[in-house]
């Protein structure tokens, strides 16, 4: 209730309602021409928007004695790659010492805009199943796996496909991949032959769609855009 | 702001420069090397009739602009000291701040490119080969020690960017280099002469021709980056070899020059832009002019000097070493990467999002090993925001410095001995991540 009485716009219908009637809102066009006082106030008002608050936080005494202040508000932007993170500092690196001894990377999540530190385990994980942070590992794969591996994927490359195999015997995707690869007639069957005759159907709409998307992939690479 | 001319230091210059400096040639043994098209016709008709010089020249139509030393038009290059009356030349000296000690003549020989002069004693390809070594040596070595981490690609990439012949031709091109429409004797010996019809041999660095050089430039074949360094040049690339001259050469070129001197149409009309093989032609001129122009301060004025003149002129330019980095794998490196300095496993977290139903969807990416941010990327999908993320991260590793304005190893052989400062030893990193 509060927060709606707070916005000046709820606050103007309230008093419309309180003060005119409902007939009298029905204004003749020669006064609808010149707008009411009261609107441009509110729009004077609305417009009106307080200085960012690192521009009030110091008040300047030095200003007041004729001295000049300086104020360093930059616009938020990418972070540059010129800052090493902290764990990227070798262990000579002399600001390494400095930060530990000035507990300044304690947390490490020194952004821009967050003062406070950020619990990082509480941000949302993306792409879990492609992490190697997630993904199991069994390190203890041993020779007759490996063969027993290679053996379901060259019998049935279908139904034991490499997500499946890993799955099967607990390591990673590119474990199986670097253990077998499937014949290039499975390759040609599941990867060329149906992606071609798909591609057959593409209007040009799609197909410059597919490319732009392709060339921006190739561009983001190459760290343009 | 425009320095003054200095009218007295020039004239100076002129009388102090030693006319031995430079050998001078005999005109009897600059005459055995000109060309064929010169010996017999035309020499002959040119010593009955005045009007017609030795080059075909009708001078009552085209008077010279100064007065020439007979023959003159047939040698490849202006004589040595012809350099001492040359206004260019002086002007240039003066433009350069260059020191007094060198001589206008070295600078005059400077300008000659081996194609005009294919002789190694009046053309700069001794100099520029000296220029060379020390311009790179001075680059590759701020580079080791600045930016340690430096992938050899990029490092490549980064000496290209830096001392290759494309940001060497517009240093040229900003000292005010002029080019001479065709090399010859009569030219002013200020300006740059190179043949826009023929390249000159000369050997501009280290390194092997390989035995399938032909092969990897038809199929454009890949190169081990440690192949590279062993094989290729300062710059990675592919040492081609110069065309083997073949055995029907010189009656072609008898034909052609019969035609040229008829028709007197040159192949490439100096007016006209040219094709991309004579830009490139002249961007290798202008390039081994520079490195010429240091190989000849370090010759004359020494080691301080030349690297003084490289550290104002070469390295003192920017190269954006973050646009450098191309990558196929982002995540799968910075995973290697993480592994291999035994960090944790990096982990991908959306920090913040915005408009994810919409049209123009903003998704902020940061990577984290263990509560450590490695790297923070935006982008439109989570898909590019996390390989900018990881790119970003790698970018950070790879372009680590320990800090700029340090001393280099050269820094020792100039202040070290003096003050007695023994060389600290920087930083050096242990390897790549991912031989290629």
């Amino acid at each position: 209730m509060e927060a709606t009485l707070s916005r000046p716009a709820a606050r103007c219908c309230c008093l419309l309602k309180t003060t005119t009637t409902s007939t009298s809102r029905l204004l003749p066009s020669s006064q609808q021409q010149s707008r009411p006082k009261s609107t441009r106030a509110r729009h004077k008002a609305a417009l009106n928007v307080p200085p960012h608050p690192s521009f009030l936080s110091n008040p300047s005494p030095s200003s007041a004695n004729g001295a000049t202040t300086l104020i360093f508000n930059p616009p938020s932007s990418a972070p540059s790659v010129f800052q090493t993170p902290f764990k990227f500092l070798p262990k000579s690196d002399p600001r390494r010492r400095a930060a530990l001894g000035q507990k300044l990377f304690a947390s490490s999540v020194t952004t821009n805009f967050a003062t406070a530190p950020v619990d990082v385990n509480a941000l949302p994980t993306i792409f879990d199943d492609r992490s190697p942070a997630t993904t199991p590992k069994n390190h203890s794969l041993t020779k007759e796996d490996v063969e027993e591996m290679r053996r379901l994927r060259l019998a049935d490359p279908v139904k034991n496909s490499v997500l499946n195999l890993a799955r099967q015997f607990g390591c990673s995707v590119m474990f199986v991949m670097m253990c077998v690869q499937a014949g290039k007639e499975h390759r040609d069957k599941v990867h060329v032959e149906p992606h071609a005759a798909a591609r057959e159907r593409w209007g040009p709409k799609k197909r410059e769609a597919k490319e732009d998307r392709k060339r921006r992939m190739e561009m983001l690479m190459r760290g343009e855009i | 702001m425009m320095k003054r001319l200095r009218i007295e230091r020039a004239t100076g210059q002129l009388l102090a420069a030693r006319p031995g400096a430079a050998s001078t040639p005999s005109i009897a043994l600059r005459a055995a090397q000109v060309p064929v098209r010169h010996s017999s016709s035309s020499a002959v008709e040119a010593e009955p009739t005045p009007i017609y010089e030795e080059d075909g020249t009708d001078h009552s139509r085209f008077p010279p602009l100064e007065k020439l030393p007979p023959l003159t038009s047939t040698l490849p290059s202006p004589l040595p000291e012809r350099a001492l009356q040359s206004a260019k030349l002086a002007a240039l000296h003066a433009r350069l701040s260059l020191s007094p000690k060198i001589p206008l003549q070295t600078l005059a020989r400077t300008l000659v490119d081996p194609s005009a002069d294919p002789s190694p004693q009046f053309n700069n390809s001794s100099l520029a080969f000296l220029g060379s070594t020390i311009i790179n040596y001075h680059a590759s070595e701020s580079f080791m020690v600045h930016y340690p981490r430096l992938p050899m690609d990029v490092l490549y990439a980064a000496m290209t960017g830096l001392a290759g012949p494309a940001p060497l031709n517009r240093i040229a091109k900003a000292w005010g280099t002029e080019v001479a429409a065709a090399p010859g004797g009569e030219v002013d010996p200020g300006l740059l002469q190179f043949s826009l019809e023929k390249t000159g041999e000369s050997v501009l660095g280290f390194g092997y021709t390989r035995t399938v050089v032909e092969k990897i430039n038809k199929n454009n074949w890949q190169r081990s980056v440690a192949s590279k360094v062993i094989y290729d040049d300062d710059f990675g690339q592919v040492i081609t070899p110069p065309p083997q001259p073949e055995e029907e050469q010189p009656a072609a070129e008898e034909e052609k020059d019969s035609e040229f001197s008829n028709t007197s149409s040159p192949k490439f009309s100096p007016t006209s832009y040219g094709s991309s093989q004579t830009r490139e032609l002249s961007e290798k001129a202008h390039a081994n002019f520079v490195r010429a122009v240091v190989g000849a301060i370090y010759t004359h004025s020494g080691r301080e000097a030349a690297k003084a003149f490289v550290k104002a002129h070469i390295l003192s330019r920017h190269l954006d070493l973050e646009r450098l980095f191309a990558f196929k794998h982002p995540t799968l490196e910075l995973a290697l990467l993480c592994a291999r300095e035994e960090f944790d496993p990096p982990v991908a977290r959306l920090l913040s999002e915005t408009g994810r139903l919409s049209r123009t969807p903003v998704f902020v990416v940061g990577i984290y090993s263990g509560n450590d941010k490695l790297g923070e990327g935006s982008g439109a999908t989570l898909e590019h925001a996390r390989l900018k993320a990881a790119m970003h991260a790698l970018k950070a590793w790879y372009l680590y410095s320990p800090g700029q304005g340090l001393r280099v190893p050269s820094d020792v052989l100039d202040d070290g001995v003096k003050s007695g400062k023994a060389w600290e030893p920087v930083y050096v990193d242990i390897g790549e991540l991912i031989s290629r």
